[in-house]
């Protein structure tokens, strides 16, 4: 599958901090790229300097096939982490706006389409100044994707939604997706990244340390996991044969073996201390490995 | 190019949309008249005042103290009325006499001083001390001889902005002792007054030829007063333009980068299709705003019969140095705005620049006196000067030759190229830095590292 943004060997400093170290990655074409990794790790310079708002210091990026930017530029939206609306201009007229800065010069049509479509047709006239903050959110993907771009860069689009509004924008990315857009989001949210997107990319200080899809991902650490319920309040599950973590949910606890560690074993010794309502053996969940490679010092790990 | 007219665009309409840019486009000519009109009433409730004034003769006998009761009685009732409509027209005068102390050195000093004192606690203006000698007729002292106070008239005043009683003490005293010296050689004192009588110089413009009559038109009081002022006019009017527009754009970019739209923008656009496209705007605005006063201007020179003066080839120079005035000073505000973090910071920022923009009017009063002297011919090719000093040596008479202002035009396209260059590597650095404060010196790495 050909890429729709390819780096290589990208490297990018401020001063004498490095944000971004040695990354290479491919995109392929019509995927959903899902780019986790915790706050300051070097996410947004990568989306950024994918859009060629920050230059790289060294190593080349290339877009829909193109290292020169300005042939491309017109078919690439970007939807910022920090949203960035005129307030005092309408909502059509900042769409307008921003279609024709993408070289969209009769947006009228697309425009309304969007404005029917997230619901946001009866405040078309309002300006950004009234609007929710969940309003001008949807506002902004708006103009993001008005000017029907092949590839899409969206940092953080469901942060600050209700759950509705998530919805809506979810339904939106993967029929975005289907018409053939190439999608890469930045999430901190493990679930929707496991949900959506067809592959996953980890950064951590700077360097690409997850890459593939979820599956592979959590190939590479085996099936160490084990949900359980037992009857009661689940309290005394510390000390288990073979356990190194216990993670208390609740209603579920889950436990992380000890590489070679028997399932079965600790089933019997689980059977010893009640009643057991629910066992599964299952692999790390995204937000499982993520916690691993982000606290190493906590999980006593090595870092990644 | 279609998306640098798309941010123009936007920037113009959001200018003139505001209340802002209504409120200058009207509020502006009020302004400038309230405050004209201000000081006319201040300088008429002036006219109307007495001043006073303490007079120290030390002449033998006080000779002068009659003499210049007259002379102040003449200057009240005469000389300060208009012969025509009869208004005064300046303050009248109040002579209090001081008896002179005793000759010696320290007496005066200690005379001086006790008057100074006066003079703080308000009791006069300011005192005038005539010396002993002053009828005797001697030899005119030569550079470095030593100054004798015996034989001159002194005034000591600490308001220096009051300058009416010096100049009119030192006529009247002068008058009096030429008029003296005459009658001790014998001339009658009549004649000594026939032949003291003044005589008008009238200045005026210069007189023309109406090229559609034929006939030689002489010149108007008001062509000398527009010469002075047109040049005046036109400065202050591109300076205010400038101001007027690029401001707003400096403003402008202060809040897209508060409000991260820039990141947006800069996903579309280059940092210098950017700025370009704004300060296209800005060009807009500035036209807009000057259109509507160069029309009222031209409205009422029209009323007065002075339209000559706003000629089409001036008017086309204005518009063409405004143009290049904005691109040159806009992109250095505009550069300020994406360095600035907020308008605090602007205000330090700005200041080099508001110091070369406001040098052209600290030279005006050079360039109006002597259009084609050095200082202005040199300051006119300053290229931050240019626009406005160019622009005022081509208004003020006789003007001057077409290459002058050519060369003006290519000095600052050069600069104003620059400008936008240097501002566009310090707009795309600053405008995704957030909250650290930029200095100068930080502005100048960035223009040379991008």
């Amino acid at each position: 599958m050909p890429a729709a943004v390819e780096i290589e060997s990208v490297t990018k400093a401020f001063g004498p901090q490095t944000a971004v170290a040695d990354l290479s990655l491919a995109v392929p074409e019509d995927s959903i790229y899902g780019f986790i990794g915790p706050n300051g790790s070097g996410k947004t310079t990568t989306l950024r300097m994918i859009m060629r708002i920050l230059h790289p210091d060294g190593g080349t990026i290339r877009v829909l096939g193109e290292e020169t930017w300005s042939s491309v530029n017109d078919r690439v939206g970007y939807l910022p982490e920090e949203r960035g609306l005129y307030k005092q201009m309408s909502v059509r007229e900042i769409l307008r706006y921003y279609a024709a800065l993408k070289g969209l010069r009769d947006s009228r049509a697309a425009i309304d389409a969007w404005l029917e479509r997230l619901d946001l047709t009866a405040h078309a006239t309002k300006k950004v100044s009234a609007l929710s903050k969940g309003m001008s959110q949807k506002v902004q993907f708006i103009a993001t994707v008005v000017a029907r771009p092949s590839l899409v860069l969206l940092d953080e689009p469901f942060s600050g939604l209700d759950p509705v509004n998530n919805e809506v924008l979810r339904e939106a990315i993967l029929d975005l997706r289907k018409a053939g857009t190439t999608v890469i989001f930045s999430t901190h949210d493990m679930g929707v990244a496991e949900k959506m997107c067809d592959f996953i990319f980890m950064i951590y200080h700077g360097r690409k340390v997850l890459d593939g899809t979820l599956e592979s991902i959590q190939d590479a650490y085996g099936s160490d996991t084990v949900r359980v319920r037992l009857e009661g309040d689940g309290d005394g599950l510390e000390g288990l044969p073979g356990v190194t973590k216990v993670t208390d949910f609740g209603r579920l606890q889950e436990l992380r073996l000890d590489a070679g560690a028997d399932p079965q074993r600790v089933l019997s010794a689980l059977m010893e201390r009640g009643r057991v309502r629910h066992f599964e053996l299952t692999r790390p969940s995204l937000q499982d490995i993520f916690v691993r490679i982000a606290r190493p010092g906590l999980e006593g790990e090595p870092e990644a | 190019m279609h998306k640098v007219w798309a941010v123009a665009a936007r920037e113009y309409k959001a200018a003139v949309q505001t209340k802002a840019f209504i409120v200058s486009i009207v509020m502006m000519p009020v302004l400038w008249g309230i405050s004209i009109g201000v000081q006319v009433l201040i300088s008429k409730a002036e006219d109307q005042t007495t001043k006073k004034y303490a007079v120290v003769d030390r002449t033998a006998g006080g000779q002068f103290g009659a003499i210049l009761d007259a002379a102040v009685k003449r200057h009240n009732e005469v000389e300060i009325l208009d012969p025509q409509t009869g208004e005064r027209t300046g303050p009248a005068f109040e002579i209090i006499h001081v008896p002179p102390s005793a000759g010696d050195r320290d007496a005066i000093l200690r005379q001086r001083l006790e008057l100074s004192q006066r003079q703080q606690r308000g009791d006069f203006v300011g005192f005038l001390e005539i010396g002993p000698n002053v009828f005797e007729m001697r030899v005119r002292p030569r550079i470095g001889d030593k100054l004798d106070e015996r034989y001159e008239v002194r005034y000591q005043s600490d308001k220096v902005g009051d300058r009416g009683f010096d100049r009119w003490a030192q006529r009247a005293v002068n008058e009096v002792i030429q008029q003296r010296r005459f009658v001790d050689k014998g001339v009658s004192q009549e004649l000594v007054r026939e032949i003291q009588q003044p005589v008008w110089v009238r200045t005026k413009g210069l007189t023309k030829l109406n090229p559609v009559t034929g006939a030689i038109e002489d010149a108007s009081d008001e062509s000398r007063v527009l010469n002075m002022a047109l040049p005046a006019i036109l400065i202050a009017l591109m300076f205010v333009m400038v101001l007027l527009g690029a401001m707003p754009a400096m403003q402008g970019v202060v809040e897209e980068k508060q409000q991260r739209i820039a990141e947006v923008l800069l996903g579309s656009v280059t940092p210098f299709q950017l700025m370009l496209g704004k300060l296209i705007g800005v060009v807009g605005v500035s036209l807009t705003v000057s259109g509507f006063y160069l029309g009222g201007g031209y409205a009422v020179a029209a009323r007065y019969g002075l339209t000559e003066a706003l000629t089409l080839p001036l008017i086309l120079w204005f518009v063409v140095f405004l143009v290049l005035a904005v691109f040159m000073y806009g992109s250095l505000l505009m550069a300020v705005g994406a360095a600035a973090g907020d308008m605090k910071e602007t205000q330090t920022l700005q200041m080099p620049i508001m110091i070369v923009m406001t040098m052209p009017m600290l030279l005006l009063g050079a360039v109006i006196r002597d259009p084609a002297g050095a200082i202005a011919v040199v300051g006119s090719f300053i290229p931050f000067s240019t626009p406005m000093l160019m622009m005022a040596r081509i208004a003020a008479p006789p003007g001057v030759a077409w290459w002058q202002p050519a060369l003006g035009v290519l000095l600052v396209l050069a600069t104003s190229l620059a400008c936008v260059w240097a501002a566009g590597r310090v707009f795309r650095v600053g405008l995704l830095l957030q909250g650290k404060g930029v200095r100068l010196g930080d502005l100048a790495r960035w223009v040379v590292r991008g």
